[in-house]
């Protein structure tokens, strides 16, 4: 080759070397961290002026049911084990969050100005269909679409809702749509047993320190009957479904990685709610507790040693990677209750501002007898 | 034997012929590459620029699809919240916007927008930087009153840091900011500086509580149903995102174009160098060839090794050109976004976006004109069978032939040109007509300068100068060299005429407009609002009791209520009669009988009735609070603020019928020689209620003139660009002119010229060249200029606008084209020349 | 006479110019060359020898007539063809040398080589040899201008032979030369092109070259004539 030829090469390769270097100038700033829930659930915020349960929880109903303001989270957790006319199986999960993030300002000039931040998570599980999809929106109190009331009852966040119908409290309309996702819920429920109350009488300690608490209790076994939708199967639907009813200031304790939630309406009538709280290096946390009532309305009140939660077979999601346990062993020896619990679906994660897994779950008893259905929530694993 | 398609010394042997004009060389990589250079430059400045624009309006989520709008004055909050509930929408953005003077470190006067901090929450990626940086200070906007967000730019302009307090002095005087945070840089993109809050705290800042400016929606088809579904009826709309980028259009897009058509302009020039330089080597390359022909390599691969040799330097010149072009989009951008601010909304400097597309296409360009221009050469060189070796003059006998083929061509593009004016109704068709008829002129060029030479010589040879008449002769038969070079001057200068005559004749209207407009001596500026416990009819009456008061206009300006994009609604009380100047009515006059007696009638702007093809008699409906209601057009007048229109109507009427009180602008008029006072009086006023602020109306008028000259510096920066490469054509065609004259100018040094007899001939011939150059461009341009004012500025934006004969401006093109001719014919190379040559 | 001509004009005609100013060079002419003879062409400026000579290398096409090289037409194949045939069978040899004047003396050389496919690294050395051979050692990297004319002719002579071709045609060779320089390379050409092996056609107005000729051919009136007088 050439020297001219050459030189003209080499002048032509250091142009493009400059072209190439100028447009790979650094273009977008790296993307900012996803926010944590748990910032605005727990550590960091502001907790001094909040109002906290310390004393016992002496409900009203129904006006108890309403929402309180002054403390700090609350929520109302819909959940529901359903049936179709050909026998197959749905599950709903319709939970409206409420969080405060201070004390109540002074009065503004703005209808917009508010402390609080709504939180809705709207879920289906179709067992036939296998399919199971959840969604999350946020609001905040009117004009921005979201609230609660306590005389009628209703709680609502755009148009998802729960409502009284009447005057009292039952029957309540549950009311959810994401026209994007095919989804749809139209519920209605009428009264199941009493209000079942959690710790002592409605006090439900989360770690060791006085007003580290929430009240907690739970309505069971309302008679649900209504149509549910998702994707392109839709059905007429008929079962239970429970509310769970916590608000308080609270934080987990010191070291805890998270929880199992399980919320078990047997078939021998009893209902049982219990929680274990994980130890970051293993083991349960002292908080970890349980209730349950037997058919006759006697209740058992369950501390960490009474009862034994044995993690099972795993489920890798593929959506996320993280390896849940999906099959665990229950027992309660001082009710001698042994149960199997397993999921209607394996796949009913849910990654949403927070990710965790919340599904419908059935009961095999000791002799793998069916033995009930219920809801289980898994959080904490895989961050 | 199969021979090898590629011969490596052929090449080499071909290229080593540049060794001795190293200057010739770079002056066509120059040129081409600067032709490169200013389309990248163009295309990645204005895409940074539309980016800009579009980030401005996509700010709050980059998946915005739809905005729903008001009609009259703003949108109840308390629907939104049914809206949400019944259209269960999933992302919207109500939104409140406006302005705050802020005092930190610094005082800055800031754009505020206020927005739904908690539909902004946890979108992560998909939100944009807007929500990261909501995130981030989620809890401290929601709770703290006066939090807000600003963009670094914004903090920089108040001297303020994150955890500040700023205090507001506009509109609500002692109100408290705190920046909580700042919002993270913009990625390629814009948007400008401004302030964040949520929704709660603008309004509170903003003191219009209940209010809401606009809802921003990302929706699809099923959620565009449900929303339509519940809109009012009191005339709400929904706008797809595109109306409103589109309503940005109109001069955005005309400058767009302009900058364009500028930059293909300076490419072409870069070619014509090409083609100039091509010919000029193939000259002398001529020998090369036929003894390559004779060697036994077919025509196709003497052609291979030209285009080798032309996509080399292309190449060369394209790489050069990208980073050229890279460097001045830089700067570019600065002023294209600069023209945009002064004319929309605030832009600062925003990233500036290096894009491969632009980049590459401006590269592909310069490649395919280099190409493209190397074409006729080669096919000329080609065309000569290899036996003219031992031939030695070269006569041009196609050069007439070649000056009609150019005129025929020049008549067909002119008919297409003209006929595509006629029928053209928008800047889309206006401009490649104009082209056309550009083309049109570059083809006659050649034809015009055959005859012109032609006849010039027959008249030198009458009179017995025969020298003289030989160079004029020369210059005609050797068109194919001297054609296209003159004809990329003419076309250079004639758009350098034609366009400052344009930029001229418009200031002149832009001017006389400003003077119909700002025809108040001053303008009290209460556009956000008046100072509490003051009324307007108080204000009024306050301004009209200054000494040297002869009385006052007041204006309101609104978006058109019912019409997306940016179409105006300009509600006034006119001056006081004998000292108020405006409207400047198209065809003279006053304001109609009908408007004075307050009925239903409206005048429209130039741009609008060109737009919606309404004129006087037409009616057009508003939308008002109460329901839709017609207007009379009563007459055009003339207003260059806004191209999508202006609708004016009576102040009163406007009150009356949009229940809206509020005025943006109050002109003060002094009585005659009492305007001084009239000014001290009105500051001292405007101290005494601090939101208000005075404008000297000969402030404003300069002002607005310093806009205009600023939006058309980007196009005089390209006009001077495509000069320069236009002289660098002229040069490399004087230089071949020289080359290829060497023979026969060393058959006159035979017959007994002397050198400084030869250099005097060069220099004419070279003076004439600038001569003709110019005595073609001035009048093509002055018709360029007459067609641009008087046809296209009326098509492409319905203006009319005056022409204005500037002699400076023709003097300059003149000094131009001379000055290239005599510096071209600075250094005659003529004795190495004829040396070199007696002996082949 | 050998059985087949290696080349042979057979009614070749060609005019130039339009209209009234065209002329006739060529008319109905005759030509017949074996392999291995040293013609040479004479006669009188203008008389179209040079035309003459464009048509035997493929240069030129005639208006009729055939041109005939090993039996084959050559006025019939296309410009690709008549070129390839120049780069393998047909060597030229011009007045004004026509060296390229951008390429060193060697690389002078080697370009008809690599043009006809041979590979450079080899054809090398055979080339510093002839250079060798023809007085021209030395001169390798030399610019041809920078050489007297008889060295630029020798090495266009060289050139013309470098790629062994079956015909070499010479137009006025020695015209731009002194006699001394025009013997040498009249003494090159008959060493490389005149051995019995080439065929060389040369135009000519020198005596000398007639003198070594073995066959005299004179133009007149666009047709060749057997045995000429010099002029």
């Amino acid at each position: 080759m050439s020297r001219l030829m050459r030189s003209l090469l080499l002048l032509a390769g250091i142009v493009a070397l400059l072209v190439a270097v100028v447009l790979s100038w650094p273009g977008a700033a790296p993307p900012p961290e996803r926010f944590t829930l748990a910032a605005l659930m727990g550590e960091t915020a502001e907790t001094e002026s909040f109002m906290r349960a310390l004393g016992p929880a002496r409900f009203e109903f129904p006006r108890d049911h309403g929402p309180h303001p002054g403390f700090r989270n609350e929520w109302w957790y819909f959940t529901g084990n359903l049936v179709d006319e050909t026998g197959s199986e749905w599950g709903f999960q319709l939970t409206f969050f409420r969080f405060e993030l201070s004390a109540r300002p002074p009065e503004r000039d703005s209808r917009w100005a508010t402390n609080e931040v709504w939180m809705a998570h709207f879920a289906i599980t179709d067992a036939g269909g296998r399919r199971h999809e959840a969604r999350e929106r946020f609001g905040r109190p009117a004009p921005g679409g979201a609230g609660a009331s306590t005389l009628p009852f209703a709680v609502w966040l755009d148009n998802w809702s729960a409502r009284s119908l009447g005057e009292e409290f039952f029957p309540l309309a549950l009311e959810a749509s994401d026209p994007a996702s095919g989804m749809h819920l139209d519920l209605i429920l009428e009264a199941g047993r009493p209000p079942l109350l959690h710790g002592e009488d409605g006090l439900s300690q989360k770690g060791p320190e006085p007003g580290n608490a929430s009240y907690y209790y739970t309505l069971t076994r309302m008679p649900a009957a209504g149509s549910l939708s998702l994707g392109t199967r839709s059905a007429r639907v008929s079962g239970l479904a429970w509310l769970d009813r916590e608000w308080g200031t609270s934080a987990l304790g010191e070291g805890t990685a998270g929880w199992d939630w399980f919320g078990l309406t047997l078939s021998d009538g009893s209902d049982l709610m219990l929680y274990g709280l994980r130890r970051s290096g293993g083991g349960w946390q002292d908080e970890s507790a349980g209730t349950l009532r037997r058919p006759d309305g006697s209740l058992l009140r369950l501390s960490r040693d009474d009862f034994q939660l044995t993690p099972g077979r795993r489920w890798r999601s593929p959506a996320s990677g993280v390896s849940w346990p999906v099959d665990w062993r229950l027992e309660v020896p001082v009710a001698g209750l042994v149960l199997d619990v397993l999921p209607l679906l394996d796949d009913q994660e849910q990654n949403l501002a927070v990710r965790y897994w919340e599904g419908a779950v059935r009961l095999l008893d000791a002799d793998g007898v069916d033995a009930g259905r219920g809801y289980m929530e898994l959080v904490g694993y895989g961050d | 034997m199969s021979a090898r398609w590629f011969s490596g010394l052929a090449l080499r042997a071909g290229l080593r012929y540049y060794r001795d004009q190293p200057a010739q060389l770079l002056v066509t990589l120059l040129g081409l590459a600067l032709g490169v250079a200013v389309v990248i430059a163009t295309d990645l400045a204005t895409g940074s620029a539309e980016r800009a624009v579009e980030d401005s309006v996509r700010l709050l989520e980059p998946g915005v699809t739809h905005r729903l709008l008001p009609a009259g004055r703003a949108l109840d909050e308390g629907y939104y919240a049914k809206l949400r509930r019944g259209a269960g929408l999933e992302r919207a953005f109500p939104v409140i916007e406006g302005r705050l003077v802020v005092r930190g470190g610094d005082v800055a006067r800031l754009p505020l927008v206020g927005t739904d901090a908690v539909a902004l929450f946890d979108r992560g990626e998909a939100g944009g930087r807007t929500a990261a940086g909501v995130q981030a200070a989620f809890a401290q906007l929601l709770t703290t009153p006066g939090a807000v967000l600003a963009t670094p730019g914004a903090a920089a302009a108040l001297g303020a840091a994150p955890g500040d307090a700023l205090l507001v002095e506009f509109p609500g005087s002692g109100q408290r900011l705190v920046l909580a945070g700042l919002l993270p840089a913009a990625a390629g993109g814009g948007g400008g500086d401004f302030l964040l809050a949520d929704i709660a705290t603008a309004q509170e800042l903003l003191r219009r509580p209940g209010v809401l400016d606009r809802v921003d929606l990302v929706l699809d088809a099923a959620g565009i149903d449900a929303v339509t579904a519940l809109l009012p009826p009191d005339g709400w709309q929904l706008v797809t995102l595109q109306e409103t980028l589109a309503g940005f259009d109109g001069l955005s897009r005309a400058f767009r174009m302009n900058l364009q058509a500028f930059s293909l302009l300076a490419l072409l020039l870069g070619a014509f160098l090409v083609y100039s330089t091509m010919l000029l080597t193939l000259l002398r390359r001529r020998a090369l060839f036929a003894t390559l022909r004779c060697l036994g390599m077919t025509r196709l691969q003497v052609a291979g090794l030209l285009l080798i040799e032309v996509m080399m330097f292309a190449a060369i010149a394209a790489a050069m050109g990208m980073v050229l072009g890279i460097v001045l989009g830089a700067g570019l951008v600065g002023l294209v976004l600069r023209t945009l601010d002064d004319l929309y909304f605030p832009l600062t400097v925003a990233d500036y976006a290096v894009t491969w597309r632009g980049v590459l296409r401006g590269a592909a360009l310069g490649l395919f004109a280099s190409l493209a221009a190397a074409v006729l050469p080669v096919l000329e060189v080609l065309r000569e069978a290899p036996r003219m070796l031992g031939q030695r003059t070269v006569i041009e006998a196609g050069a007439r032939g070649l000056a009609a083929r150019c005129g025929w061509l020049a008549l067909v593009l002119l008919a297409a040109g003209a006929g595509l004016l006629a029928v053209a109704d928008a800047l889309e068709q206006a401009l490649p007509a104009m082209f056309l008829l550009l083309g049109a002129a570059a083809l006659a060029v050649p034809g015009l300068v055959y005859l012109l030479c032609l006849g010039l010589a027959r008249v030198w040879a009458a009179s017995g100068r025969l020298l003289p008449a030989w160079a004029a002769r020369s210059l005609a038969t050797r068109l194919s060299r001297t054609g296209p070079a003159l004809a990329a001057l003419v076309l250079a200068l004639g758009s350098f005429v034609a366009v400052g005559l344009l930029i001229a004749g418009l200031r002149a209207s832009v001017d006389s407009w400003l003077d119909y407009s700002l025809d108040a001596d001053a303008y009290l500026l209460v556009d956000a609002g008046l100072p509490a416990g003051l009324s307007l009819p108080e204000l009024r009456a306050q301004v009209e009791a200054l000494p040297g008061a002869a009385g006052v206009s007041l204006s309101r300006r609104v978006p058109l209520p019912g019409a997306p994009g940016q179409a105006v609604l300009l509600a006034v009380e006119p001056g006081p009669p004998g000292l108020a100047r405006w409207p400047q009515m198209r065809g003279g006059g006053g304001l109609p009988e009908a408007w004075r007696a307050g009925q239903d009638v409206v005048l429209v702007s130039e741009a609008w009735s060109r737009r919606h093809e309404q004129s006087t008699g037409d009616r057009l409906t508003l939308l008002t609070p109460d329901g839709p209601r017609q207007f009379r057009i009563e007459g055009l007048f003339v207003d260059y603020s806004s191209e999508t229109g202006v609708v004016a109507m009576a102040l009163d009427r406007y009150q009356a019928l949009f229940d809206d009180d509020v005025v943006g602008a109050v002109g003060v008029f002094a009585l005659p020689g009492e305007s001084e006072e009239l000014l001290a009086a009105l500051e001292s006023l405007a101290d005494d209620f601090p939101p208000l602020r005075v404008a000297d109306s000969r402030q404003l008028r300069a002002f607005s003139l310093a806009i205009f000259d600023r939006t058309f510096t980007v196009t005089r920066v390209l006009q001077l660009i495509a000069g320069i490469v236009a002289f660098m054509a002229l040069l490399n065609a004087l230089r071949a002119l020289q080359m290829d004259a060497g023979r026969e100018l060393a058959v006159l040094h035979a017959l007994g010229l002397d050198r400084a007899g030869l250099r005097q001939l060069g220099r004419l011939q070279h003076l004439l060249l600038g001569l003709l150059a110019a005595l073609l461009a001035v009048p093509l341009g002055l018709m360029l200029a007459r067609l641009l004012t008087g046809t296209v500025t009326p098509i492409a934006f319905g203006w009319s606008t005056r022409f204005v004969l500037d002699a400076r401006l023709m003097v300059e093109a003149m000094l131009l084209a001379l000055g290239a001719a005599l510096l071209a014919g600075w250094r005659a190379p003529l004795p190495a020349e004829t040396r070199r040559l007696s002996r082949e | 006479m050998s059985e087949r001509p290696l080349v042979e004009l057979r009614g070749v005609s060609r005019a130039f110019g339009r209209g009234p100013a065209r002329r006739s060079v060529l008319d109905q002419l005759d030509l017949r060359l074996d392999a291995g003879e040293f013609a040479a062409i004479v006669g009188r400026s203008g008389s179209g020898k040079s035309t003459l000579l464009h048509l035997l290398g493929g240069l030129d096409v005639p208006d009729s007539g055939q041109v005939l090289l090993a039996g084959q037409d050559i006025a019939r194949l296309p410009d690709a063809g008549r070129a390839a045939l120049r780069r393998s069978r047909i060597g030229f040899v011009f007045q004004d040398f026509n060296l390229v004047p951008t390429l060193s003396v060697l690389e002078n050389l080697l370009l008809p080589l690599q043009l006809a496919g041979r590979p450079l690294p080899e054809s090398r050395a055979r080339c510093e040899s002839l250079l060798a051979e023809a007085g021209l050692a030395g001169l390798s990297s030399r610019a041809p201008e920078t050489l007297s004319g008889g060295e630029q002719q020798r090495l266009a002579v060289l050139r013309a032979v470098v790629h062994e071709p079956e015909l070499v045609l010479a137009d006025e060779p020695t015209g731009n030369l002194d006699l001394d320089t025009a013997q040498q390379v009249l003494d090159l050409l008959q060493r490389f092109a005149a051995d019995g092996q080439r065929t060389l056609v040369m135009v000519t107005h020198s005596p000398e070259v007639i003198g070594r000729a073995r066959r005299v051919l004179r133009m007149e009136r666009g047709r060749l004539v057997e045995g000429g007088q010099p002029p």
